[in-house]
């Protein structure tokens, strides 16, 4: 047995489609870490410039409309000089941090500032948030920028409380572990599975081109199979050797932030709702502990399906095509809200972008409250319980051939 | 050859590979129309209500003041103004179905559009607005749509409108569907090469053979959209086939579903060809299939991701493998604009279709192949 394993895991790292794979997955890390990181541009930054020219103009507006008799004039100047007199002082105030370099202090007024702007805003309908929000073609900015401003304001009252060291590069998320968050939130769930995809998918049809080394082993093809699956699972989790590499890059240009960064998570129940606004904090060590436990999870149901196709249909373009449709069958039926028409929380495809099903903005797209980071888990285990007793039991058969 | 031209249909019609990519094929025109159900695709009471917002938006970087027309706002803050105006007209025209109101309306944005391209501090607000070629083309589409009194938005579920739909996008996947159907084209003959030499024929004679079957497979897969579509006819019905797209041609121009459609085949094909040819050459050089599909696809890829490479090399053939994107004037709205058309791409590919075929009789007739 550790003999096999030991072949397998040779044959593994020996071939030439999986070692492109690291190398590619190398220079995406490096690409990433060297160009895109450091042009990342967030929508809410740290601009003080930005907040000057806001407080100048409307700062004028206050000072022109001092001592007139307001009774007769538009109610809309009776509304803006209601707000400006509310978010200027608060604006001041952030400019005078900024400048003194009191990031603490900072943060409690950008957070105070990110609600009463957001409760302002919200619903208005003739009040706007940040016009980067508002791109053409884009439906719901809206409602993206209500969740944006929340969950900045629940960033920085957590910052506001912190007891390490504040810096700008950790309030725009720039800090190598926040920048993995955001990467968990955005495309590397998918770019890792497909790798482990594209790992996984040959492990057992490679057979065929020496079937005659393979019977050295005495070993029954059950175990075999598990071998293989157990040498693919080794080969995806080498998948973050190459990720480390740009971390270790981005950790040096921005820092590295540390894990117990806050992360706002969405509050699905509309009670609790009420009580403590639509935010909740986790650390992100918590944040990405889960991430992972999704990730090893799916790493291990895509390969568990190609064992199982590699068993039944013998085709490696096959494994690749359904492992495909699997990993991007949500988006045939992902829709904004209509978590609240279909159960969508119970098929295990609903849960391939991780980092969102985990920071829970998954539950807020899809307007589902059952959908949960721990349901996506069961449901991939029993998925995978599935697949390698039906796999497993087929190469008990005895006219089963591994390799025919 | 003939024989073994049979030899190799018979092979590769009872391949469990082609018959699971045309599933997949089938698979993928089905879910395309859970895709616009879902997605509700094609509304275009949705779609206005953006355009509102985003004019709002818009408004949102000027100083609130007069906007009349003697008024001391800039003139594009006037012409967002009254672009604002026009977009609420065009939903409650879209709301009300009253069409010819819709057209006018949509004509007239188009219009206030065009001129507000050249005003002052257009940079603002270029990001909140549609490019320059994109609007020309609307103004034209609506025109010939007032002019051909044609009903208003049709029902993306009807059989031609749905065609349109399909292969008004198709043409971001076709060229990596292609390459991942031929990755192995020669590859799983390499692992029996003595059935090879069985055929008495030259090798090019066989690598023609196998084109001939794997084209086959290529039609296969471009009729089997069709035939799936057809369940539509029954549903909702056939829909109207001369319904109007807006085009770049090196001008704008209007075409026809029937003609879009049949253009968008021709290019599919080609680009088939030009796929299968590349993946023989990769096949030979790389010996792995995944090798050559990764090739291929970061070929397809990089002028997708860097845009700035468009501009760069304007006459690389990757950059016209997405058709879709070089009909929509695409290549217009880049930072640094070139003007290629899909007559260009298809001269750049046929010579390098000829070019591949050369390489390949030269080179790889020897008939020596070696096992993987």
């Amino acid at each position: 047995m550790w003999a096999y394993f030991k072949f397998e895991l040779v044959q593994f790292f020996t071939n030439k489609k999986n070692i492109a794979i690291y190398v590619l997955l190398l220079f995406a890390a490096l690409f990433y870490a060297i160009k895109i990181a450091p042009a990342y541009d967030p929508i809410e930054q740290v601009d003080a410039d930005e907040i000057e020219a806001r407080y100048l103009t409307r700062e004028t507006f206050i000072n022109d409309m001092a001592g007139k008799n307001l009774r007769f004039a538009h109610p809309s100047v009776r509304l803006a000089l209601q707000i400006f007199n509310e978010l200027n002082p608060l604006d001041l105030e952030r400019l005078e941090a900024l400048e003194k370099g009191d990031l603490q202090k900072y943060a409690a007024t950008t957070s105070d500032w990110y609600y009463i702007t957001n409760s302002y805003t919200h619903n208005s309908g003739s009040l706007f948030y940040n016009p980067r929000y508002y791109a053409y073609g884009s439906q719901y900015a809206d409602d993206d920028a209500y969740y944006a401003y929340l969950e900045t304001g629940k960033r920085y009252e957590e910052f506001a409380k912190a007891d390490y060291e504040l810096s700008i590069n950790l309030f725009e998320q720039r800090t190598a572990w926040q920048t993995i968050e955001r990467l968990m939130t955005g495309v590397l769930p998918i770019v890792l599975i497909v790798c482990a995809l594209l790992l996984a998918v040959d492990v057992v049809t490679k057979d065929r081109l020496h079937p005659t080394l393979l019977k050295g082993f005495p070993i029954a093809d059950w175990k075999k199979l598990l071998v293989k699956g157990f040498v693919a699972f080794v080969g995806s989790l080498v998948l973050f050797v190459p990720l480390a590499v740009g971390f270790l890059i981005i950790g040096v240009q921005f820092g590295f932030g540390h894990l117990d960064i806050p992360v706002p998570q969405y509050i699905v129940d509309y009670k609790v709702q009420q009580k403590q606004g639509i935010f909740t904090v986790i650390s992100l060590g918590a944040f990405l502990g889960q991430c992972i436990q999704l990730l090893l999870l799916w790493f291990m149901a895509i390969i568990a399906i190609v064992l199982l196709c590699s068993v039944v249909l013998r085709n490696e373009v096959i494994n690749l095509g359904i492992g495909l449709v699997i990993i991007f069958a949500e988006y045939f039926y992902f829709s904004r809200g209509i978590g609240f028409l279909w159960d969508i929380e119970k098929y295990p495809t609903s849960y391939i972008q991780i980092g969102q099903v985990v920071s829970k903005i998954r539950n807020f797209y899809y307007n589902s409250d059952a959908m949960a980071a721990q349901l996506g888990m069961k449901l991939l285990a029993i998925y995978i319980v599935v697949m390698l007793v039906i796999t497993l039991g087929i190469s008990l058969n005895k006219r089963f051939k591994l390799v025919k | 050859m003939i024989q073994a031209l049979k030899v190799g249909l018979k092979i590769e019609l009872t391949n469990r590979k082609n018959l699971f990519l045309l599933f997949i094929v089938a698979l993928i025109t089905v879910g395309m129309m859970f895709y616009i159900e879902s997605q509700s695709a094609g509304n275009q009471i949705v779609e206005k209500t953006g355009d509102f917002y985003s004019a709002q938006a818009a408004l949102t970087k000027f100083q609130v003041i007069d906007a009349s027309d003697d008024g001391d706002g800039s003139d594009l803050y006037k012409s967002l103004n009254k672009q604002k105006i026009a977009v609420a007209l065009q939903i409650a025209a879209l709301k009300m179905q009253n069409s010819k109101m819709y057209y006018e309306t949509s004509i007239e944005i188009a219009e206030l559009r065009a001129k507000a391209f050249d005003m002052e501090e257009y940079d603002k607000v270029a990001s909140l607005m549609p490019s320059r070629i994109k609007n020309t083309l609307n103004h034209m589409y609506f025109s010939h749509l007032l002019k051909a009194e044609q009903e208003m938005t049709p029902n993306l579920l009807q059989y031609f409108p749905f065609l349109l739909f399909f292969f008004s996008i198709v043409g971001a996947g076709w060229y990596v569907f292609i390459s991942f159907y031929t990755s192995s084209i020669l590859l799983e003959d390499f692992e029996h090469s003595s059935l090879i030499k069985g055929y008495p024929i030259r090798f090019d004679q066989y690598i023609f053979t196998k084109c001939v079957t794997y084209f086959l497979y290529i039609i296969g897969f471009i009729v089997v959209v069709f035939a799936c579509a057809v369940p539509l006819i029954f549903i909702n019905g056939a829909g109207d086939a001369s319904y109007p797209i807006a085009v770049y041609v090196g001008q704008p121009a209007i075409y026809s579903t029937i003609h879009y459609v049949a253009l968008s085949i021709s290019y599919m094909i080609i680009i088939a060809i030009f796929a299968m040819l590349l993946s023989i050459i990769l096949n030979v050089l790389l010996k792995n299939m995944y090798l050559t599909l990764f090739v291929q696809s970061i070929l397809f890829f990089l002028p997708e991701v860097f845009p700035s490479m468009i501009s760069f090399m304007p006459y690389s053939p990757f950059n016209f493998l997405n058709f879709n994107k070089i009909l929509s004037g695409y290549p217009l709205e880049l930072a640094a604009p070139v003007d290629i058309t899909m007559t260009t791409g298809l001269i750049i590919l046929l010579i390098c279709i000829a070019l591949m075929m050369l390489v390949i009789k030269t080179f790889f007739s020897t008939g020596k192949i070696a096992r993987t």
